[in-house]
């Protein structure tokens, strides 16, 4: 079964999608459904979205999220993501539930789930700078703070379900060596060398700090990947990138260069200043937010980001798939090159 | 240049698809990125390949195409790349200097309105 990425000109493949949908949710939630339509949604490397509109079901608006043809590195695949996000809800964070797993239904062999549709804009560029959302953005730091702190708080101990070889696999005893010969990998694997990548990579090295503490990480926690309306945080999405990690992983990520959507000035996702939204996690968390290790895992994110885009330039001169967004990511590998040896160079964030 | 703005003044315009919309602004932004390239190609080789005679003691005798002079980039880049993993704290110095005046190269053509404020 193959499914035309544009459904706008395949009407048979929509309407057969429709009829498998509404098959599946009749045999998973109630036997009334009836789907009026799935329509693809725009984004997501990892993964087809599709907005599903139904009657006799509840919520009658929802996501269905299935595997794509091909994922990136470090990504994981929509059973795992059920999982993850399970244990989230349960630890109440604000993410819509994911129900209804099944496989198949969209491609051969892909797995796929359905979340609670969720109102607001994820859009970095609205978040950052709409008017309308001055009002939200100043709640910010403090809510994304409260869900960073609570999804922080799952570990392999409290939800071992989320260890196992079907989820996430064991918690690394040494989250920062674990994360250094993950991305060597992923470098040693490019086809094109870059320079300040290795440069990069070795000062990492030489630089490695001592974490013990192995947490569950969102792994993508950013702008442009929490919706917000007028009222605030309406819900943080996008789990692809969920595993075991450092803290520091996220506190770091969602302060990136590229994160800010042309908000310089604000270094938290282009909406806030450090210390508001450093300040709320530690009271959320009970953690003391150590600026020294933001800094390295900071220069590791640029890294990551860098080494991430090349890959996806490769995807296209090498692997034959035709995307001008792949080319377009990586050409900004040289930003991240340069803001990874910025703050190599300022010694502090 | 042309390309670019036959796209985005004659051809986005018309296109009601969203995501086909994106994918023109894509494409123009390419296109802008590639003629910023072919203007200022010669210059950045130049510069870069002056830093690597330099950087590896090399005599600087500059070839004469362009693709000989990537050529020689690629191979001089790659040696210097072993080189890292274990190269002593001056020669690392050295090395992230000759980069980022690569990397200002390739991200003023690629992106003009890239901040290099090293306070941001």
């Amino acid at each position: 079964m193959r499914l035309d990425p544009d459904m706008s000109n395949a009407p048979t493949e929509h309407e057969d999608l429709r009829a498998r949908v509404e098959a599946h949710l009749r045999g998973a939630a109630t036997s009334a459904t009836v789907v009026s339509s799935v329509v693809p949604l725009a984004g997501g490397a990892c993964q087809d979205n599709f907005r599903v509109e139904a009657k006799g079901i509840e919520p009658g608006t929802l996501v269905l999220r299935s595997d794509a043809l091909s994922a990136l590195p470090g990504s994981i695949d929509r059973s795992r993501e059920f999982a993850v996000i399970g244990a989230a809800v349960r630890a109440g964070v604000k993410t819509p539930p994911a129900h209804y797993p099944a496989r198949g239904l969209v491609r051969d062999g892909a797995h796929a789930y359905f979340l609670e549709w969720a109102s607001g804009d994820a859009i970095g560029r609205k978040v950052t700078k709409s008017p309308e959302l001055a009002g939200a953005r100043r709640k910010l730091p403090e809510e994304l703070a409260t869900e960073l702190a609570k999804i922080h708080r799952i570990t392999a101990a409290s939800a071992p379900e989320l260890a196992t070889a079907e989820v996430l696999g064991p918690a690394p005893q040494d989250p920062v060596a674990s994360a250094l010969a993950f991305q060597r990998q992923r470098i040693d694997s490019l086809r094109s060398p870059r320079l300040g990548i290795e440069l990069t990579h070795r000062w990492l090295t030489d630089h490695a700090p001592t974490v013990a503490e192995t947490v569950l990480l969102h792994g993508d926690f950013r702008t442009g990947n929490f919706l917000v309306t007028e009222s605030g945080l309406s819900a943080i999405l996008d789990w692809e990138f969920a595993r075991w990690g450092s803290r520091y992983e996220d506190l770091a990520w969602i302060s990136m260069r590229d994160w800010r959507f042309g908000v310089l000035g604000l270094p938290v996702g282009g909406f806030s200043a450090r210390a508001p939204f450093y300040e709320a996690y530690e009271k959320r968390s009970g953690h003391v937010v150590d600026e020294k290790l933001v800094h390295w895992y900071e220069v590791l994110s640029n890294l990551a980001w860098a080494v991430g885009s090349v890959a996806q330039a490769e995807r296209y001169i090498y692997g034959g798939e035709e995307d001008l967004e792949l080319l377009a990511i990586g050409r900004r590998a040289s930003e991240m090159e340069w803001e990874a040896l910025r703050l190599i160079e300022r010694g502090r964030i | 240049m042309a390309m670019a703005k036959f796209l985005g003044r004659d051809v986005r315009p018309l296109v009601k698809d969203p995501r086909v919309q994106f994918r023109i602004l894509v494409a123009e932004s390419l296109l802008m990125g590639c003629a910023g390239e072919l203007a200022f190609e010669d210059e950045h080789l130049r510069g870069e390949l002056e830093r690597l005679f330099a950087l590896l003691g090399e005599a600087p005798v500059l070839p004469v195409s362009g693709a000989e002079k990537k050529s020689a980039i690629g191979r001089m880049t790659s040696s210097l790349r072993s080189a890292v993993k274990t190269a002593d704290p001056e020669t690392l110095k050295r090395l992230q200097a000759h980069v980022k005046a690569t990397l200002h190269d390739e991200i003023s053509v690629a992106n003009p309105r890239f901040s290099f404020a090293e306070e941001i």
